[in-house]
């Protein structure tokens, strides 16, 4: 009988997992004491944090942009919007068209719509001036199950990690960017409404907050219509008519329902739809509806709302062509007709 | 199963600790099993595929063996290669020889409409089935006996830290290591979690952050100026390198905790001065083997200069193929090839010879020129690496070098301290430095240490864990 690798390296052997487990101590250890040092840091959440950046660089952007003569055409809304509107191809399409527009994209990522009345109020304050702002809107927001950011044990699990563009805005901004990280003042002009958000989901255990969040999709049968996007939406029209900045809606696209997917209510798109479309006919802005049939192709999506580069592209051209009738004059309204 | 996974890190440790518990003979077989689960957690029935792999090469090599005649030998060798260049046309390159031939048919005339054949690229086959091959090909040459036990010839090419994206180990490298019972220190254990580190830093931390911009840039070709192009050639050079040689440092790091040492697959190839340089610092275990059954076998370079440069550039097309199946990687391999005759004809011109080892030339002035010129080449070839055409290379080359003004200041910043960072963790690495400190430092420090940098892995690390390039080989 042959000795067991163990009896002969069993110093070895408790080597390797004391150190693996330390490491993985010292490392949650780490992230955590970076949590509790600094509460407002949503390292949780940070698609949040990655869409917040985004509004900041648009300010930061904005700022630059008069001596470029260009005016402004801001993109608001949640995660369908940050990873929906190619700035690049619209721009492209500007640029062909002769228009003189630069295009920003302040979507908060993470399902946190909500955070887009206060962001755009400080975007304001910090003396963003866009002519245009477009509004994209997701049947997801316009539920009470909202403010849940990422999902956990679910078939499309998103490991919530820090995006790219967080890395590229310390390295573009350096200590400027680090700073309102540091700083819970400044940092709440743009990240209170979130991170209140992933801080009241109940039932978080500390990994789950620190990693994860926790899920709870909403159903076709649990959907309850919650106005609180509808009204912040109403808001941000009000903040730009009274500034005299041209507003408009679209309704951004979802992949035909797949049965082994994580369900999501599309009984319910056509009730969210005409809500938006009613606001927008009240307010007499444009209200552009992408979620149409045969427009967008299962391939062209990521996710069930989110599009890939590929799809963000084509949505981006149509918006673009939309924003140039606009400009010339045309409010459209898709109706309900048009919706798939 | 991929490295980076919440499914690996559950199934190394349980790996770990069968492994530890059981005698050399139970470990073998525990490690060959592990390594099969490992594989059919992506799909179990390429299992079979390449189970046959195993079968066929297990029981050429030994009618090698037994055989005394040379033509019993030769045609032993002949099943085993024809077999295992069957397996590879059909799952891999079926689709590209009807394409290729169709759309030639069409180019002379005749309209056809060519029915491709619906399969799955098996995982890893390009490496699994040139390790298997080039073990035959070795025994048929004498340079060793083939391994009695066939379980151990089975783990051998199964086994799952090189299986789905090599290094493509030879059978002298590994095979002793298998068949023998093995040690392990807690140097190589430390050893071996310091390269699982560096390994997920160049992956996460690297390569999946790069990958965002670079797909950016192939679909929205005509919404970047020249610069913005240039950038992102570079930082796609940046990623493939941070995403295989990530890969390989963890498998060279997972295999160190059993006590099997792996070869290195890449040395610093950013600091090479010309493309031959490069080649032999860059994916070691391809370009060796390509050496050593391709170019020298063609002839290498001992039939005159003009079949030397015929022979590089052969072995360069092959090396395209091993690739992919499209004619994107055929070009990304005739640059490569046209890059290394053209090298060799000038060191001839200029009565130079390629240094032995990785071939690195004196360092002078002029260094930092020739290396920058090296990455340029290099990325410029790796566009056709990344392209899934040729329009749409001819797009991005044109607007390259159409001087359309205008700069991201995204990609820009970007891609310095990417590069920065690549560099010295090369640095770090292939001078031992980072060995030496770490050697310095107690237990816990070390612990803290690694802890740190795995936390940030875990913070600055990509939205999601992006498959490894070099599976899809």
């Amino acid at each position: 009988m042959q000795n067991r690798f163990i009896s002969k390296y069993f110093s070895e052997f408790r080597y390797t997992f004391v150190a693996g487990i330390c490491i993985v101590v010292v490392a949650y250890a780490v992230i955590a004491g970076i949590v509790l040092a600094v509460p407002h840091l949503p390292l949780a959440n940070k698609r949040t944090f990655y869409g917040l950046l985004r509004a900041q660089m648009a300010v930061d952007e904005g700022q630059k942009l008069p001596a470029l003569k260009r005016e402004m055409v801001l993109f608001l809304g949640s995660s369908v919007v940050e990873r929906g509107v190619s700035e690049l191809s619209m721009d492209s399409v500007f640029n062909h068209l002769n228009l003189s527009y630069e295009t920003m994209n302040a979507g908060t990522g993470g399902f946190c719509a909500d955070a887009n009345l206060p962001m755009f109020r400080a975007m304001l304050d910090d003396g963003l001036k866009p002519e245009y702002v477009v509004y994209g809107v997701s049947i997801q927001e316009l539920n009470g199950a909202s403010t849940v950011h990422a999902f956990f044990e679910t078939k499309d699990t998103a490991s919530v990690k820090l995006k790219p563009k967080t890395l590229w805005n310390i390295i573009r901004y350096g200590p400027t960017a680090l700073a309102p990280l540091m700083s819970g003042d400044h940092f709440h002009q743009y990240v209170f409404a979130a991170n209140n958000a992933f801080r009241d989901v109940p039932n978080l255990n500390l990994f789950n907050r620190l990693m994860f969040g926790e899920n709870s999709p909403p159903r076709d049968s649990a959907y309850v219509f919650n106005p609180i996007y509808l009204n912040d939406l109403k808001e941000i029209i009000t903040i730009c008519q009274s500034r005299g900045i041209h507003v408009a809606i679209y309704n951004a696209p979802l992949r035909k329902r797949a049965p082994d997917e994580v369900d999501i209510p599309y009984q319910h798109r056509g009730e969210s739809y005409e809500k938006v479309l009613k606001l927008a006919q009240d307010q007499g802005i444009p209200c552009w509806n992408f979620d149409r049939t045969g427009l967008f192709d299962t391939s062209e999506f990521q996710d069930n709302y989110h599009l890939t580069p590929i799809g963000a592209k084509k949505v981006s051209i149509m918006l673009a062509d939309s924003i140039f009738r606009w400009q010339s004059g045309a409010i459209s309204q898709d109706g309900m007709e048009t919706l798939e | 199963m991929v490295f980076n996974s919440l499914a690996f890190a559950i199934f190394l440790p349980i790996v770990l600790i069968g492994y530890y518990l059981l005698p050399f003979k139970g470990q073998n077989r525990f490690l060959l099993v592990a390594s099969l689960f490992f594989y059919a957690w992506w799909d179990w029935r390429f299992l079979f595929l390449l189970a046959l792999t195993i079968v066929v090469d297990y029981y050429s090599s030994q009618a090698i063996k037994h055989a005394t005649e040379k033509k019993i030998k030769l045609r032993w060798l002949r099943l085993s290669l024809g077999s295992n260049l069957l397996v590879l046309s059909i799952f891999k390159y079926s689709n590209f020889f009807i394409s290729s031939f169709a759309a030639m048919l069409t180019q002379i005339g005749f309209h056809v409409h060519p029915v491709t054949l619906q399969l799955a690229l098996p995982i890893g086959i390009s490496f699994y089935t040139f390790m298997s091959m080039s073990y035959v090909i070795d025994v048929y040459w004498g340079k060793f006996d083939p391994a009695e036990n066939f379980w151990d010839f089975a783990l051998f090419v199964s086994y799952f830290p090189h299986l789905v994206a090599g290094p493509i180990l030879r059978a002298g490298q590994l095979l002793p290591q298998i068949m023998k019972p093995r040690t392990v220190s807690k140097e190589q254990i430390r050893d071996g979690l310091a390269l699982i580190l560096l390994g997920l830093i160049r992956k996460a931390l690297i390569a999946d952050l790069v990958a965002g911009m670079v797909d950016e840039a192939f679909t929205s070709v005509h919404a970047m100026t020249s610069a913005d192009l240039l950038f992102r050639m570079w930082l796609f050079t940046i990623q493939i390198y941070g995403d295989f040689a990530g890969y390989s440092d963890i498998a060279r790091g997972i295999s160190k905790l059993f006590g099997i040492e792996l070869h290195i697959n890449f040395a610093t190839p950013f600091l090479s001065q010309n493309i031959t340089e490069l080649w032999r610092r860059w994916h070691i275990s391809l370009s060796s083997w390509l050496r050593d059954y391709v170019y020298i076998p063609l002839g290498g370079s001992r039939k005159g200069p003009a079949r030397t440069y015929f022979n590089n550039f052969i072995t360069m097309i092959v090396s395209g193929l091993w690739h992919g199946a499209n004619w994107t990687f055929v070009g990304f391999g005739a640059v490569n090839g046209i890059g290394l005759a053209i090298h060799k004809a000038w060191l001839r011109f200029t009565k130079r010879t390629v240094p032995k080892g990785f071939g690195t030339p004196k360092w002078t002035w002029k260094s930092p020129f020739t290396i920058l010129m090296t990455i340029n080449l290099y990325s410029f070839s790796l566009l056709l690496f990344r392209t899934p055409n040729f329009a749409t290379f001819g797009a991005y080359v044109s607007r390259m070098f159409s001087f359309v003004p205008g700069i991201h200041k995204g990609a820009t910043l970007f891609v310095l301290p990417l590069i920065v960072l690549s560099f010295t963790l090369d640095i770090l690495q292939y001078t031992g430095f980072g060995q030496r400190v770490f050697e310095r430092m107690n237990f816990s420090t070390q612990t803290v240490a690694f802890g740190i940098l795995f936390a940030l892995v875990l913070i600055a690390g990509s939205d999601n864990s992006i498959p490894f390039i070099y599976f899809q080989f």
